[in-house]
């Protein structure tokens, strides 16, 4: 390990993150007096129109971008890692299926999910769907020596189909007119006013990526291999339950508060590991800073290419990262 | 008197398969032994392997490495004094041989494991052993069988362990690899490391180790030092047939020689 290349890397990165954390609140369909903002923000004034759109929707929906990118790239890179499988993404192990299943029944089903009061809201019948899909793969992938990632692989794409199926049922079943919250829901969407989404998601993520962050080294070895990385020392076993309950309350927690934001799970811990090698200390860094900052770009983009409308994150994550990842293909050859 | 290191005791394993199983393995291996495991396939070569280095648990049974029951060690101390080197090892992501032979430092690291220099040194000598340093920035998925061979060897030297237990390492290489991988190993013995190797090569195994374990259908059947081992093969008829046992003309070695009775040649 290069410590000078790593350390560059780790400043080339953090830079990238902090840099559009700092430029993206400023951009936007209303353009903003930023001097007005800033000493209105000094001062301690929070009432003037520019400040408030500042305040109160740019940067809670850029630090809500940035977290649920971050995390979801994080998680995607761990899950390539610990099934030894690079087409892994959150979404392959169904949990999202579960969570996706949940909003569309609190969604399609308003006077039910009334009824539940609370608890029937998206965002908790999304994390309750997760949670049951959770522990019914963890509990088939159980073994003796551990968690069997084979079986955890096909028993995540089998009910991923499943809750597919249930989904279709659920749309066939809905009054026409909440068809197109349904789908909204999947093209996933960060527009949020106020700081409530990003609270009711950062900590269950700060948990998760702690669980992952914890095993970091030991992802590299788990690479390898089942038996290599044990032959070196480590506890696949723990490694392997940890990242995976890690992994699936933080895509949980993301899907329930932005929907399923695709591709940023698949693309940016491949770019990651093109950019800067193979050891995961490095690469789960950058999957952090990158997924974040893509992910707020992305963003940016959707809310200000059509303004005043917006245009769902989810397809702008596809459309500017499938080119960018194929070029980056291509490029290597 | 030698030093007893590892030591098997009425080991058994089943899979989920019927008609199979390790039956009560036991035995000794001594510090600075080399053993050779053979056997015909499936006969429980690898499984009682994976069971010494701790990666499978006995149903029955137990190992114990100087008189410490393995299964009570901590995984990254096992690590410090058995090496494991698996049948086969694929590389999912591209990782180079200087990266893979430091990882082989885990089991001495702490925290996030930033390499010191002296993990550094050990590594790069471990490199120079196995003769890999030429190519140590090479990413493994484009080297050759053999190299690859000798790269993993290296990463479980820098383990630093005390016995090394590998899982047919020589297989795929050519003939002059394969000399060379066993010198290499016999020369590590010499230095004071103990190594359990799996091969089907019986010369091999006369040439260079101190003593020959014979695994027949998960059943021990010879475990003695090679001439004695040697011997009793020549005892059981069964399994030389289509092969003769030989001296080999330079050191007297006993070795098997294969030879084609066909209708042909007979004629």
């Amino acid at each position: 390990m290069c410590l000078k290349r790593n350390l560059l890397l780790i400043v080339t990165y953090s830079l990238l993150a902090v840099l559009t954390l700092l430029l993206c609140p400023a951009i936007g369909a209303e353009s903003l007096d930023l001097n007005l903002i800033i000493q209105d923000i000094l001062n301690g004034d929070l009432s003037q129109i520019d400040t408030d759109i500042f305040i109160d929707q740019r940067v809670p929906r850029v630090l809500l971008a940035f977290f649920a990118g971050s995390a979801l790239a994080v998680v995607g890179n761990t899950f390539q890692v610990i099934l030894r499988n690079p087409l892994a993404t959150p979404y392959t192990l169904g949990v999202t299926g579960g969570s996706s299943v949940g909003a569309y029944l609190a969604i399609a089903f308003p006077a039910v999910a009334s009824m539940l009061g609370k608890v029937g809201s998206v965002q908790l019948m999304s994390m309750a769907g997760a949670g049951l899909i959770g522990v019914l793969i963890y509990t088939a992938s159980r073994q003796r020596t551990g968690l069997s990632m084979h079986t955890m692989l096909l028993a995540g794409v089998t009910t991923s189909i499943m809750c597919g199926a249930f989904i279709m049922l659920i749309r066939y079943l809905t009054k026409p007119h909440l068809l197109v919250s349904l789908d909204r829901w999947t093209m996933g969407r960060l527009d949020t006013v106020g700081y409530s989404c990003f609270y009711s998601m950062v900590p269950l993520t700060a948990i998760g990526l702690i669980m992952i962050g914890y095993h970091i080294r030991s992802l590299n070895h788990i690479a390898l291999g089942e038996e290599m990385a044990l032959g070196h020392g480590i506890d696949v076993a723990r490694v392997q339950k940890y990242c995976f309950i890690g992994g699936s309350i933080v895509t949980a927690a993301v899907v329930s508060v932005a929907g399923p934001i695709g591709f940023i799970g698949l693309i940016v811990p491949h770019v990651v590991r093109k950019l800067s090698g193979y050891d995961n200390r490095i690469v789960i860094f950058g999957c952090f800073c990158l997924g974040g900052a893509f992910l707020v770009i992305c963003d940016t983009i959707a809310r200000t290419i059509i303004a005043p409308t917006e245009i769902p994150v989810g397809i702008i994550t596809a459309l500017v990262g499938g080119p960018c990842f194929i070029y980056l293909l291509v490029k290597r050859k | 008197m030698n030093d007893r290191l590892l030591q098997i005791q009425g080991v058994s394993y089943t899979y989920n398969r019927p008609g199979w199983k390790l039956d009560q393995i036991s035995l000794d291996i001594n510090k600075g032994d080399f053993v050779a495991i053979a056997g015909a396939n499936g006969s429980g070569k690898s499984t009682l392997l994976k069971i010494m280095a701790g990666i499978l648990l006995p149903e029955r049974g137990q190992i114990t490495l100087k008189d410490c029951p393995i299964k009570n060690i901590p995984r990254k101390l096992l690590a410090r004094q058995i090496g494991y080197l698996p049948q086969q090892v694929n590389f999912v992501f591209n990782i180079n041989v200087n990266e893979l032979v430091l990882m082989g430092r885990f089991c001495h690291s702490k925290g996030l494991g930033i390499s010191t220099a002296n993990d550094r040194t050990i590594a790069e000598q471990c490199m120079d052993i196995t003769e890999v340093s030429v190519f140590k920035e090479r990413a493994m998925n484009e080297l050759s069988g053999g190299e690859r061979q000798r790269v993993l060897l290296a990463s479980v030297l820098a383990q630093q362990p005390e016995i090394m237990l590998l899982d047919e390492p020589v297989n795929g290489l050519d003939m002059h690899h394969q000399i060379s991988f066993f010198k290499l190993l016999s020369q590590l013995c010499a230095e004071g490391m103990t190594i359990v190797i799996i091969t089907h090569d019986l010369n091999f195994a006369s040439q260079f180790c101190d003593k020959i374990l014979l695994l027949n259908k998960g059943k021990k059947e010879i475990y003695d030092s090679v001439e004695k081992a040697f011997e009793q093969i020549e005892q059981r008829k069964t399994y030389l047939q289509d092969m003769i046992l030989l001296r080999h003309p330079i050191n007297g070695k006993p070795m098997l020689l294969p030879y084609g009775c066909s209708d042909r040649e007979n004629g």
